[in-house]
């Protein structure tokens, strides 16, 4: 039963798109993803508009401290099993992390699962990213 | 006996790429009072970029916002420019020219798809992204990345445009001056479109001088105000085209204007690629002397607007942002009372909110970043759910 | 009559729930393959709504802070048990016409009207304020299309003289499709687009407006309890074009191989107008839909019920 879970699991990620304090550019390749040059409803990959119906949260930005509580509240309203994609060089200290408004790294906030570094990262890069987290559950 | 209750928009709300938050006051369906809450994207960028190099900052101000990446790095060369009095060379210019106009293109179109997504026409949501899909692939091609240009350095342009690549350019062009002519006529004279969003949202000619709106926001409340024609930059003064007003002020009028706009952009770099001359792409700069500069830029939302103070070192004294979105979305509060609620996700996507780059007033967002740490008097969106409650339902 | 375990078949497996799922499963993956080829893309593999639901059935189920637990849980249930009768009692009134019984049409009117009623109560419950101003939107909308698809359907009853759904299909395998008429024509198409707003697709997708209100009612849901929405929208896919096809359509003929295949045809047909009427118009505000559906709508059907006492 848990395999069976497991297999449809990795054939129908729901997607939950957080922008935290990004600069816009990630997450506008995140809905690239969507439209018909990429695709990824080919892979059963959708994009939902509530935390609760999510999968995978997409994290986008250089955390600050007004998000980073509203954060941690979204990763715990998602159900399990739950992955966390940080997208982008935001997530893992960038050229932002010297400001004194951002609290960064993502995973001093909550546990990422998986990197995808770029800025922004090319969609073809983030569907290389998606593919990895579909090895790792 | 009024019922008042208010609806949370956001911090995180599907139509909105970014967090922020607003209050809506409504009674029924309509809106009776709104409040917005920024300060979820401060980064403190103006700070920061007192702690950069001059050559570093234009790489830091580009990552403002991943749509305007052309037109904040553009002001602030040119605000140093202004500064040092330094003579850009002529190629530069229109290099520049042909880089803000193809980012303008490319964001009204991203609008145009957002705009059809929140009026629930996601065909035209997957066309338009389609359309300009083809145009990131030449920004790639021309200056090796999608988004984030880097090409903007005080003194010049890094990277110069081989002739082919312009050539590939003039293609792409003509597919999306095909688009946006079907997109005009499908959509523009389409009879639910107009019953969405005619004299939805008006923001009256009175209002939006008071509010001292910008750009496209402006335009469509029939107020001639554009940077480039009031104060030319780059090379857009050796260049003929017009300003795009409608008179109405409504979520239409915004639509036509940039519908119209992406028409203009298109002449614009047409004229450009038939123009540039040949020639170097930067000089040297190699003091930046003590003083002050402005620069002005018009980004595809409006102005934006870079002030620079230096001490003769190699950091900026002082580096003084203001984007367009900030004194767009202040307009919301005129727009959007005693309007429905569900026009309210329209209207205040017709400004084109953009709070990436808004998000840097210093003190403001600190007063609201204390007030809303606490948290107290904030209703919970449904995201926020604690663990407590799934302990208790696990042993219940 | 039938005995127990005949009964607990029909309803569980054949023509009931496992029967309807799969086939309403399926049309879910052609809405949305249709949906994607408009918008030139390539879209999901014939599987995937299939896919999505083993998954959900594998998650956690979230109960939101302050949720009135038993409605939570409760309703989004009752709405599936309702529409999987729906189902169970159009086929048997299909295949077995004499086991109709007085009343059968509205006792299905009735259960028609327990998915959306049992999601606006399961959404209430949520207590979450986007849940709730989905809910209203709902309720709204509930009452804005009932009105003109009762008068739709009451077009069938003036035209067959009976409240037998058994009669009707019977009458109409005799002197033809109830279609074939000016007022048949008329009544049909406004069931479709009472249809429409009953499975909450654009332009009538108010209630559940991704963009406006966040998924509106199944904001809450997690886990199995959202599989449960889709499973109920997808038997609603399946039933409601079933519904159309009984009445108007000249039912169903499942005892030769033509007729199961006019079946097939009539079935994608509706299944495709609906798609392309989705996929082509905005969604419109919840007041312009009140207006739509008790102004043009309404005289439309009141037409076509007139139409239908004079005899046409």
């Amino acid at each position: 039963m848990k395999r069976l879970f497991r297999w449809a699991l990795k054939r129908s990620l729901y997607v939950y798109h957080v922008g935290a304090s990004a600069c816009n550019n990630c997450d506008i390749e995140i809905l690239d993803l969507l439209t018909p040059k990429f695709d990824v409803e080919r892979f059963g990959i959708v994009l939902v508009g509530s935390p609760r119906h999510a999968d995978v949260l997409l994290v986008t930005g250089a955390v600050n401290k007004l998000i980073a509580p509203r954060l941690r509240e979204v990763y715990e309203a998602t159900p399990n099993p739950k992955v966390v994609v940080a997208i982008g060089t935001c997530p893992s200290g960038n050229i932002f992390q010297d400001s004194y408004n951002v609290v960064g790294p993502l995973d001093k906030i909550i546990p990422v699962d998986i990197y995808i570094p770029g800025c922004p990262p090319k969609p073809e890069a983030m569907i290389a990213g998606i593919v990895k987290v579909l090895e790792k559950l | 006996m009024v019922k008042e209750k208010f609806i949370p928009l956001g911090p995180y709300h599907p139509l909105l790429e970014e967090p922020e938050f607003f209050k809506l006051y409504v009674e029924e369906e309509t809106i009776i009072d709104a409040e917005l809450r920024i300060g979820y994207n401060h980064r403190g960028i103006e700070k920061m970029g007192e702690s950069k190099t001059f050559d570093q900052v234009p790489f830091l101000v580009e990552r403002i916002c991943g749509i305007c990446s052309t037109s904040h790095p553009l002001a602030f060369v040119l605000a140093v420019e202004d500064l040092a009095q330094i003579q850009v060379p002529e190629r530069a210019q229109y290099i520049r020219t042909i880089m803000a106009e193809m980012e303008r293109i490319h964001s009204h179109l991203l609008w145009v798809g957002l705009a059809g997504h929140f009026l629930g026409y996601n065909t035209v949501f997957m066309w338009a992204w389609k359309a300009r899909e083809p145009l990131l692939d030449t920004c790639e091609l021309m200056t090796g990345n999608r988004n984030h240009y880097a090409m903007m350095k005080i003194g010049g342009v890094r990277r110069d445009f081989q002739p082919q690549k312009l050539e590939t350019l003039k293609e792409v062009l003509s597919e999306i001056e095909k688009f946006t002519t079907m997109i005009t006529h499908a959509v523009i004279d389409d009879p639910v479109f107009h019953a969405r969003t005619k004299g939805v949202g008006v923001l009256t000619k009175q209002d939006a001088i008071e509010m001292g709106v910008v750009g496209p926001v402006a335009r469509a409340s029939g107020l001639a105000i554009d940077v480039r024609k009031n104060q030319p930059y780059a090379a857009y003064d050796r260049i003929t085209w017009n300003v795009i007003t409608q008179e109405s002020g409504c979520v239409f009028a915004k639509a036509a204007v940039r519908l119209l706009e992406i028409i203009e952009s298109i002449k614009i770099i047409r004229q450009c690629i038939k123009n540039i001359p040949k020639g170097e792409i930067e000089i040297e700069v190699r003091e930046i002397p003590a003083g002050e500069g402005i620069g002005l830029a018009e980004a595809p939302r409006g102005e934006v607007f870079h002030y620079v103070r230096s001490n003769g070192s190699n950091y900026p004294e002082r580096l003084k942002i203001r984007a367009p979105s900030y004194m767009n979305i202040a307009s919301f509060k005129r727009t959007v009372i005693g309007e429905k609620i569900a026009d309210a996700a329209l209207i205040t996507a017709a400004v084109d909110p953009c709070y990436c780059c808004t998000e840097r007033m210093g003190v403001i967002n600190k007063q609201t970043n204390q007030v809303m740490l606490d948290g107290s008097e904030l209703v919970r969106l449904s995201q926020l759910k604690t663990e407590e409650v799934r302990k208790k339902l696990k042993c219940t | 009559m039938f005995d127990i375990l005949e009964v607990l078949f029909l309803y569980l497996v054949f023509p009931g729930f496992l029967f309807s799922a799969v086939v309403g499963l399926l049309s879910c993956w052609v809405d949305r393959k249709v949906t994607a080829k408009v918008q030139w893309r390539v879209g999901p593999p014939m599987l995937q709504p299939f896919i999505d639901i083993i998954k959900l059935l594998g998650k956690e189920v979230i109960l939101p802070r302050g949720a009135y637990k038993f409605s939570f849980f409760f309703f989004p249930l009752l709405g599936l048990a309702g529409i999987t009768l729906v189902s169970t009692m159009l086929w048997i009134f299909n295949v077995f016409p004499d086991k109709t019984f007085i009343g059968d049409l509205i006792v299905v009117l009735y259960l028609l009207m327990l998915p959306p009623l049992s999601l606006i109560l399961a959404g209430f419950a949520s207590k979450n304020p986007l849940a709730t101003l989905g809910a209203s939107r709902e309720m709204k909308l509930m009452l804005s299309y009932e009105l003109p698809f009762i008068l739709a359907i009451f077009t069938i009853v003036a035209k067959s003289h009976s409240l037998l759904m058994g009669n009707m299909v019977t009458v109409q395998s005799t002197q033809g499709m109830y279609l074939l008429s000016a007022s048949g024509i008329i009544a049909f198409i406004v069931a479709l687009i009472c249809i429409q707003a009953k499975l909450g697709f654009v332009p009538f997708d108010i209630a559940d407006a991704e963009q406006e209100i966040a998924g509106g009612i199944i904001i809450e849901f997690s886990g199995a309890l959202l599989a449960i929405y889709k499973l109920t929208k997808a038997i609603m896919l399946f039933v409601l074009p079933v519904f159309l096809i009984t009445l108007f359509l000249g039912g169903i003929n499942v005892f030769t191989l033509w007729g199961i295949a006019q079946f097939i045809l009539k079935y994608v047909i509706i299944l495709t107008l609906i798609v392309v009427i989705k996929n082509t118009n905005p969604r419109l505000r919840i007041d312009q839909a009140l207006r739509f559906f008790w102004g043009k709508v309404t005289v439309l059907a009141v037409i076509a019920m007139v139409l239908a006492l004079v005899g046409w």
